[in-house]
């Protein structure tokens, strides 16, 4: 029972896992599912999405209208308040990339990046994004510890530095 | 027994008559006495001016002697201590110009060596300053060169070479094995 609900839950919480791209995604779903929380037991009955519509209109409502079309969600309020701690429990604990560009990217590079770090480490992961121009070109990127930084700032500066002492780039 | 009074009458004026002489005998041996007490005075004030003239007399060249004798000896005194005291004068003053001299060469050396030390770190702290000017300078072009760079540079990247560089750097990220 329990494995099978683990099941459910692993495949319930990909569409929430696979909306989010950045940290800026993960904190607004955040607050939405603490909002539908606070709201499910207001003398209201049926889906997830029918409860929470009076209070938010956000992303989110979709994909529990498209989970309860698959039945994997929750029937009783019981378990739909344990299906949504469960969710924010998740999402919460997804592994987190800091990179930090030279330029503000697009929501498609944004989606492409995080798919493919995704891709690179087989689970998903959020960005922890930062702008910094002074790095000119390039990204840096953090995670579990370690740093890979591949900068034009960090090139230059190399080149200068050979330049100034005489030596050839 | 019974005399007649013309005996009794003789016995009288003799007896008044010796009496009398008696109180005569006295008043003279009185007269006598103090004429001779008189010149006993006389006499011993004459003994007493005597004496004391010796005396004096005697005083003055006893005195004179001593004092004669003293200065004598006080001036020999006062002449030996004032060679003394010459002495030890010439004795200090060597002392004290030897001093003066080993002062003023310790001294000079002193010098030449707080001089020597001096100069050498000078030198070593011109070198240093020098070097770390030098440095600062070569920082500030560094700095000036990089901004002027990173300006030119990160205006002239597109959004598709900023994209590009991007994928490089996760493609060498993966290579580093990060994920």
């Amino acid at each position: 029972m329990t494995t099978k609900a683990t099941i459910d839950n692993a495949v319930a919480f990909k569409p929430f896992e696979n909306s989010i791209f950045d940290m800026r995604g993960l904190l607004g779903i955040l607050d939405d599912l603490t909002l539908i929380e606070r709201s499910l037991f207001r003398d209201k009955e049926g889906t997830i999405s029918s409860k929470a519509r009076d209070y938010t209109s956000s992303g989110v409502i979709a994909i529990f209208e498209d989970l309860e079309k698959t039945g994997i969600e929750p029937a009783d309020d019981s378990k739909q308040l344990n299906f949504l701690k469960d969710l924010v429990e998740y999402l919460k604990g997804l592994p987190v990339v800091k990179v930090t560009l030279a330029f503000s990217p697009t929501n498609t590079y944004l989606e492409k990046l995080s798919n493919t770090i995704s891709g690179y480490s087989n689970k998903k992961a959020i960005l922890d994004l930062t702008i910094d121009e002074h790095i000119v070109g390039g990204a840096i990127f953090e995670y579990g510890g370690k740093v890979s930084s591949s900068t034009l700032d960090a090139r230059l500066d190399e080149v200068l530095t050979k330049q100034m002492t005489g030596a050839k780039p | 027994m019974n005399l007649p009074i013309e005996q009794n009458l003789i016995s009288l004026v003799s007896l008044i008559f010796s009496f009398s002489s008696f109180i005569l005998a006295c008043l003279i041996f009185v007269k006598i006495l103090r004429s001779h007490k008189e010149k006993n005075r006389e006499l011993s004030d004459e003994l007493t001016y005597a004496v004391s003239k010796k005396i004096d007399e005697s005083v003055e060249k006893i005195l004179g002697d001593t004092l004669a004798d003293s200065r004598t000896k006080i001036d020999g005194e006062i002449r030996k201590f004032s060679e003394e005291l010459l002495r030890l004068i010439h004795a200090r003053s060597a002392e004290l110009s030897a001093y003066v001299d080993k002062t003023q060469q310790d001294q000079a050396k002193q010098s030449q060596f707080y001089v020597a030390n001096m100069l050498a770190k000078i030198e070593v702290d011109a070198k240093d300053y020098r070097e770390n000017k030098f440095k600062e300078i070569d920082q500030e072009i560094r700095q000036i060169v990089l901004a002027a760079a990173r300006e030119v540079i990160g205006r002239a990247i597109s959004l598709s070479e900023h994209e590009d560089l991007v994928n490089k750097a996760l493609e060498r990220a993966k290579r580093d094995k990060l994920f």
